[in-house]
């Protein structure tokens, strides 16, 4: 399998990229609005730490506009911006011996869920049977799950950033989602899957 | 896409990398294979579904509202931290650099003047030129197309309540224009020196060709529509950073006859599409026949393309068996495609610059 890069709008953030490493602080800030929110919600998938997640992505990105004149031409830098933080946090947790355990986590996840956009109730049912499954899996898998679902990158795109090479990040992915399928009694999809049609 | 797709099982569909693109980006040309799959498989329609399935509620599980206070400490504190411009020039200007930097300037004026000589003094010219040289401007004001011809000859057809700048000396050595409104232009070909036009928030670039820019202020979008040749557009901060404005490779979007660029003001974004009505590309009568009769529709789609200078995507593999018996001479491409499209039971998108098809097949 050949490793492309997917985005929708790649003309412009290639652009964005090259008017950004000129030193071009309107598109500094075009990234940093473009994707601070998905960052934030990738951060609380690797640490519960609140404060930990603003220090690194902080630091990532002075870093970024200190060194803009010697990174690559990259093509997405949705990609970059998500390994760097994920580098970061490794180290910032490795170094300070940060407890993870800390229930800001949760309560993220937990009340800010958004049920306005789900169709009904069984639905609703429905994910909340799916998110306690997810959290019974390892942090890793669900990290590899969070990527690939809600931030929309591909298992070879996953691979890199969690540095496992493409087989073991395709066995991770799979063993996490043969768990989910187990754990989950999808019988009750088959009531509004024919509403598609 | 690798594997064994007749015998998938859900967690091999949520694994698969065009699968989740279908499920996620429904325009994206994933689909295609997918909804071909449908029709191949049927029996695989429940897994197919309860997987599709699966990938949203998955996306669903992980959102989380957007945390806009957090965003902005960090923005805060970022600024704060970034090196501030005022104190690297104050670490700068100590009277020695200055005056090292003075000598330099002299000294490098002194061999300036020595070695060159009017021909290549372009520096000098235009910078004493400036001085007196006023701009012109050109506003349209009646109520029909003003047809303005530039020293270069090309032409430019103002629309009404629109105007163009250009400096007394254009042609002499840089061909630019500012454009506030509509116009269409027809550009003189001299690959030497790129013609510039600046509209609104997008600089626009061609060696020799036409095309239609659509720059109104109050607008929302700005689009530039290409007849002929190539064109590239950037938008104004990206082009004003691009070092050799005058290189005659053409970067940034680029755009070949029939697309258009259209730039989103508000989102400052730039997107590519096809123009409303693509005409042909060389208008000579009788260059292409669209009278089919018994035609693979491989080629009526690649006649298509080279006529109207488009992209066609469909799979060979599943049209195959399709072949097509009509004239189609008087309609435009649009309506040449509805025509098509509906005789081989298929249906067509135009998705940013591309026309994919999409269809079960004959």
């Amino acid at each position: 399998m050949n490793f492309t890069i997917k985005h929708k709008t790649g003309i412009d953030e290639t652009l964005l990229w090259k008017a950004f490493k000129a030193g071009n602080e309107h598109a500094f800030g075009e990234i940093y609005q473009n994707y601070i929110q998905a960052l934030i919600n990738y951060g609380y998938k690797i640490t519960s730490n609140r404060q930990l997640i603003q220090d690194a992505i902080q630091d990532l990105f002075v870093e970024l506009w200190n060194s803009r004149q010697r990174l690559s031409e990259t093509d997405s830098i949705k990609f970059y911006l998500f390994r760097a933080l994920r580098n970061k946090l490794t180290q910032l947790l490795q170094h300070e011996h940060f407890d993870s355990i800390d229930d800001t986590y949760e309560l993220l996840f937990e009340q800010s869920f958004e049920y306005q956009m789900l169709e009904n109730e069984t639905q609703v049912q429905h994910i909340e049977q799916l998110k306690t499954a997810i959290s019974q899996l390892t942090k890793r898998q669900q990290e590899a799950i969070n990527l690939r679902y809600f931030h929309d990158f591909s298992n070879e795109e996953i691979a890199q950033m969690m540095d496992l090479n493409y087989q073991s990040a395709c066995k991770l992915l799979y063993s996490s989602l043969k768990f989910l399928k187990e754990n989950i009694k999808y019988s009750i999809f088959l009531p509004f899957i024919f509403n598609w049609f | 896409m690798t594997g064994d797709y007749s015998t998938f099982e859900i967690e091999d569909f949520l694994s698969d990398d065009s699968f989740k693109n279908w499920v996620l980006h429904p325009d994206s040309v994933d689909s295609i294979f997918w909804k071909n799959y449908l029709v191949n498989f049927p029996n695989q329609t429940n897994k197919v579904f309860i997987a599709k399935q699966l990938i949203l509620d998955l996306r669903e599980s992980q959102k989380t509202t957007n945390d806009t206070q957090t965003a902005d400490i960090i923005w805060k504190n970022i600024q704060t931290s970034l090196p501030k411009k005022s104190k690297i020039l104050r670490f700068r200007f100590n009277i020695l650099r200055v005056a090292a930097s003075v000598a330099l300037l002299i000294g490098c004026w002194f061999i300036y003047q020595f070695f060159s000589n009017d021909s290549t003094n372009l520096v000098l010219r235009s910078m004493s030129k400036n001085a007196q040289i006023q701009d012109i401007e050109e506003v349209n004001n009646t109520g029909k197309v003003m047809r303005i011809h530039l020293s270069d000859g090309s032409v430019v057809s103002l629309e009404r309540n629109s105007r163009l700048r250009y400096s007394q000396d254009f042609n002499a050595q840089t061909r630019i224009v500012y454009l506030k409104g509509e116009a269409f232009f027809d550009i003189t070909k001299n690959p030497e020196k790129p013609f510039l036009v600046f509209a609104n928030e997008i600089v626009t670039k061609v060696l020799g060709t036409s095309f239609r820019i659509k720059a109104y202020e109050n607008d929302k979008n700005i689009t530039v529509s290409v007849r002929t040749g190539r064109v590239s557009v950037f938008p104004k901060y990206e082009f004003d950073l691009i070092e050799e404005k005058q290189n005659q490779t053409l970067s940034g979007l680029v755009l070949t006859p029939n697309q258009e660029a259209i730039y989103l003001r508000n989102e400052e974004r730039l997107n590519k599409s096809l123009v409303e009505n693509p005409v042909l590309v060389d208008s000579s009568p009788k260059k292409y026949d669209f009278t089919f009769e018994n035609t693979p529709i491989k080629n009526v789609f690649s006649l298509l393309e080279d006529a109207y200078g488009v992209d066609i995507v469909f799979d060979e593999e599943v049209f195959k068996g399709c072949s097509l018996t009509v004239g189609l001479e008087d309609e435009d491409l649009f309506e040449k495609l509805k025509i098509i499209c509906k005789t081989i039971g298929a249906t067509y998108q135009v998705i940013d610059s591309q026309i994919v098809i999409n269809g079960r097949g004959c």
